[in-house]
């Protein structure tokens, strides 16, 4: 009766058993890519069939698929037919997510649609199992399809393509890496002289420590007692389990991509971040640079932007800005609570959008100079984005770069004209309560569920808090300050630590495993949240 | 190596198109400007079979009890055969000693001692009568626990939303995922349910395990397969054991389920053995009190009908509940309550037990 997807979870003794045997044969093999590009390929493959055998076979269909499309693409000129096989092929992709993500979703809806017309007659609920991963290797198909297509990416060979698709580290829950991040580090052999082997173990370390110690806990003894049943807690329960429920997603998901991160350098690959202190966010704009950043530039490149982004005026702006949220919702997830999460942080951006240009024509029209840096010079094609900066910015500029479009484009800094108007911390304490607010919906079963989570805030005083505890409280700071802590503190510690010989690095590392066995105990590891996804 | 070899220095600088932007703002920042000290692969290579080695040898409890928690198949096989002659090792030269004080430092109960406790184990004397039962008021609330697997979860919550607004109960959920009477090794549920009901101190105790229930057996060399009668009867013993186990802390009651039926015919047919074991295990144990929420007569279904409303019932797995599908067994777990302490909630008509083939039960009082 194993959880879903509880085979492919990292901090497991059957992972570390797989990863040093994986890890010492690709090193050996690595010198010699016709052998080594199979052997990883057939250990990412081995890696997913031990959630499930028969999903293997989906993923390489959508291998093959996508690597004929992208041919197909690459061999014609540009026109009406090159750009058909595009949408056939983003289609058949996005069909393939649909029917195992959405099908459910759809026919329950229409059952719901039925009813409130008064048709009454037995219901069908579809459900049907959904691939661990699938989310993410389809969403990265499509931007390398799409890359060819644009010309950003040139075509890759089939083995590169299964292996850019497959690669272990980020298979089941991401970061959503791009073919032109990861498939030019296929080009030649990685050096095996020079690992940055500290901080790799410090990203696994943090990694762990984030979720098998603080979100696991909070989850546990705080999170899911209070959306179990609601009703049972009062106000400082509820809100504090809400404040919870921000730590624990965020320790379980960046601790799911620390751990991808440090285990793909171990490897010898490098891996774009995925989140950079994200509640330290004084904008929601600011905040979808920090948080889950590959599926936000995902979402502003693959999505926004070809919608339009902000080219076509302002109230078409607020409907790309709606749309890419609420598809960036459902991109979670089939269930309505996604697609108020998604609607939400669809109108508070468009909101902020709209609050800077009244600022600016309260302050005398374009008086203020939004751009952190000169836009370049030439013609543009940008969309703007959805999740980034204002036009202008950096993040404006990526959008009509070419084959060098940056990914991750430089944080935005704070919204100049928000924060002339308001003090920075009235900024970040309202940002910081909407995200949380939208997190409720995120997390709870059902709307009703989330209405009943907020309703508590309201009118739970006087119900006695059973389960603000000291431990609780202490997890809840712990993993607040990782949102404060300087970056430049860990690699202080990293280079101090890369100074012990080897095998002291590994005694220390196996203390370490060690310990957080221990504080797990009995419990076991719960699957990471982004697996569902 | 070859000099075309890339220098894991830099981030990659070999993508097509080059020379516009600075590539390495693309990557994770531990990957740039790294100013601390490198190593070969070979190093990265020990360090993490010495950290796994240290992990091994000076942790072997925990690995062997996680080897033992794995799903059975070959990969668990090799683990328990490496992680046995370790740990007995490691236990002679006392190397666990320093992982033991830690578990003990950080509250967490080593439970070593319980490894073969239900191979053997005696059963506790067995109690004659069931002790009397003080009705539940709101000055002297009914503090129940919910016990189990990851069954127990949902179930749990669900008793706990619809007994939300009642004064005259408190319930609690704990659980341990994975778990089950047939891999002690794992995690032993006559000592782990005694420390927990010792530490809870609840007037009734819901138990719900049994949905990990496809392990052999072993009993003083024989090894006892699933769908066997020895098997049934060995199971049977267990849970005998582990109901004693509680009724001795001085629980009045204990209401004790299996797992439900599952799509898959081996783990239905392996559930249907389970229940008839418990069925009978508690018939013998005053003041248990076995709650079927194995309905023999009612196929698999993903979906049904609670209240009025088609809802997926069970999870992807085939097995679990969905929370609203535990909507069902918690109102079967509180009638049953009921029939012994009479009514918990007074204002709520919920504990009707909903299905397929009875009308919709109209608005409730209580529950999400």
């Amino acid at each position: 009766m194993a959880e879903i997807g509880a085979d492919v979870v990292f901090p497991t003794i059957e992972f570390a058993a797989f990863f040093v045997v994986v890890l010492l044969a690709s090193w050996l093999l690595m010198p010699t890519p016709k052998y080594w590009k199979p052997f990883i390929f057939a250990a990412s493959l081995a890696f997913y069939a031990a959630a499930d055998w028969r999903w293997v076979f989906l993923l390489l269909a959508s291998i093959v698929g996508n690597q004929v499309a992208a041919t197909v693409i690459s061999g014609m000129r540009a026109g009406r037919g090159r750009k058909a096989v595009l949408i056939t092929a983003v289609t058949a992709n996005l069909v393939l997510l649909g029917v195992f993500k959405y099908l459910g979703f759809f026919v329950d809806s229409v059952n719901g649609l039925v009813s409130a017309f008064g048709f009454e007659g037995e219901q069908q609920v579809l459900e049907l199992a959904l691939p661990v991963g699938i989310s993410f290797f389809t969403f990265q198909a499509i931007s390398y399809v799409a890359d060819v297509y644009r010309g950003r990416a040139p075509l890759a060979k089939p083995i590169d393509t299964a292996v850019y698709l497959s690669f272990f580290p980020h298979l089941v829950a991401g970061p959503i890496v791009r073919a032109t991040e990861f498939i030019p580090q296929l080009a030649t052999p990685r050096s095996p002289r020079n690992i940055p082997a500290a901080p790799a173990l410090f990203l696994i370390a943090g990694g762990l420590i984030k979720k098998v110690v603080l979100a696991d806990f909070l989850a546990v003894n705080l999170v899911d007692p209070v959306f179990g049943s609601p009703q049972a807690f009062g106000a400082v329960d509820t809100g504090v389990a809400i404040l919870g429920y921000a730590a624990q997603i965020y320790c379980d998901f960046s601790g799911y991509t620390d751990i991808a991160i440090g285990l793909a350098m171990l490897l010898g690959f490098w891996f774009p971040q995925n989140f950079d202190q994200p509640y330290r966010a004084a904008s929601l704009q600011e905040f979808w640079h920090r948080w889950h950043m590959t599926l936000s530039r995902w979402l502003r490149d693959y999505l926004y932007i070809p919608l339009g982004g902000s080219r076509k005026g302002p109230r078409r702006t607020t409907i790309n800005l709606m749309v890419t949220m609420i598809l960036g919702g459902l991109w979670h997830g089939a269930a309505w609570t996604f697609v108020i999460w998604g609607a939400m942080h669809g109108s508070g951006l468009a909101f902020e959008r709209w609050a800077r240009q009244r600022i600016q024509i309260l302050r005398g029209g374009s008086a203020i100079d939004l751009r952190d840096r000169p836009a370049p010079a030439g013609p543009s094609d940008h969309g703007g984005s959805p999740v980034g900066s204002p036009e202008g910015s950096p993040n404006h500029e990526s959008a009509h770069l070419t084959t060098t479009t940056v990914m991750v484009a430089p944080k935005p800094r704070l919204d100049a004209a928000l924060q002339r108007h308001y003090p920075k911390p009235v900024l970040w304490a309202a940002t910081f309560a909407f995200v949380s607010v939208a997190w409720v919906f995120f997390r709870s079963p059902d709307v009703g569920t989330a209405l009943t989570v907020l309703s508590r805030l309201v009118v739970g005083w006087g119900t006695a808090a059973t389960l603000v505890t000291p431990a609780v409280l202490l997890a809840l700071v712990v993993a607040f300050s990782t949102q404060v802590t300087p970056p430049r503190l860990w690699d202080r510690i990293a280079i101090g630590f890369s100074r012990l010989p080897y095998w002291a690095q590994g005694i220390a590392f196996g203390v370490f495993l060690i310990v957080i066995d221990t504080l797990v105990g009995q419990q076991g590891v719960a699957p990471f949240i982004y697996f569902q996804f | 190596m070859t000099n075309t070899m890339h220098d894991t220095d830099r981030a990659p600088s070999d993508a097509p198109g080059r020379g516009k932007r600075n590539r390495a703002d693309t990557y994770h920042p531990a990957m740039r400007g790294f100013a601390g000290r490198r190593m070969p692969a070979g190093h990265v290579w020990l360090v993490v079979v010495i950290a796994l080695f240290v992990a091994l040898l000076f942790n072997s409890a925990g690995f062997l009890r996680d080897a033992h928690g794995m799903q059975p198949g070959p990969v668990r096989t090799v683990m328990v055969a490496i992680g046995t002659p370790v740990d007995a090792v490691a236990g002679w030269l006392r190397l666990d000693r320093p992982q033991q004080a830690l578990a003990t430092a950080l509250g967490q109960a080593d439970d070593r001692e319980g490894a073969a406790l239900l191979d053997d184990a005696p059963e506790p004397a067995p109690v004659a009568t069931a002790p009397s039962v003080t009705r539940p008021t709101a000055a002297d609330p009914l503090d129940v626990l919910v016990l189990g697997d990851s069954l127990s979860t949902f179930v749990g919550q669900q008793m706990s939303a619809q007994l939300a607004d009642s004064d005259r109960v408190k319930v609690k959920t704990i659980w341990r995922n994975g778990t089950g009477l047939t891999n002690p090794a794992f995690f032993n549920w006559q000592s782990g349910a005694r420390s927990i009901v010792r530490s809870e101190q609840p007037d009734a105790v819901v138990v719900l395990i049994g949905g990990n229930e496809r392990n052999d057996m072993s009993v003083r060399g024989k090894t006892l397969s699933p769908g066997s009668a020895e098997w049934e009867t060995e199971y049977e013993r267990r849970a005998r054991v582990v109901m004693r186990a509680i009724m001795a802390e001085g629980v009045e009651r204990v209401f004790w389920s299996g797992p439900p039926t599952a799509r898959d015919p081996e783990w239905n047919s392996a559930y249907a053995d389970v229940n008839d074991a418990l069925r009978r295990a508690a018939a013998a144990v005053p003041g248990v009190q076995y709650v079927d929420l194995y309905d023999e007569a009612k196929p698999f279904a993903m979906e049904e009908t609670i209240d009025g409303e088609r809802v997926v019932a069970r999870q992807r797995d085939g097995i679990h509940w969905t929370y609203p599908g535990a909507l069902v067994p918690a109102r079967a777990e509180v009638a049953a309550l009921e029939t012994v302490y009479g009514v918990l909630n007074p204002g709520s008509t919920s504990t009707e037990v909903p299905s397929d083939t009875q009308p919709p039960t109209g608005s409730e009082s209580s529950g999400p």
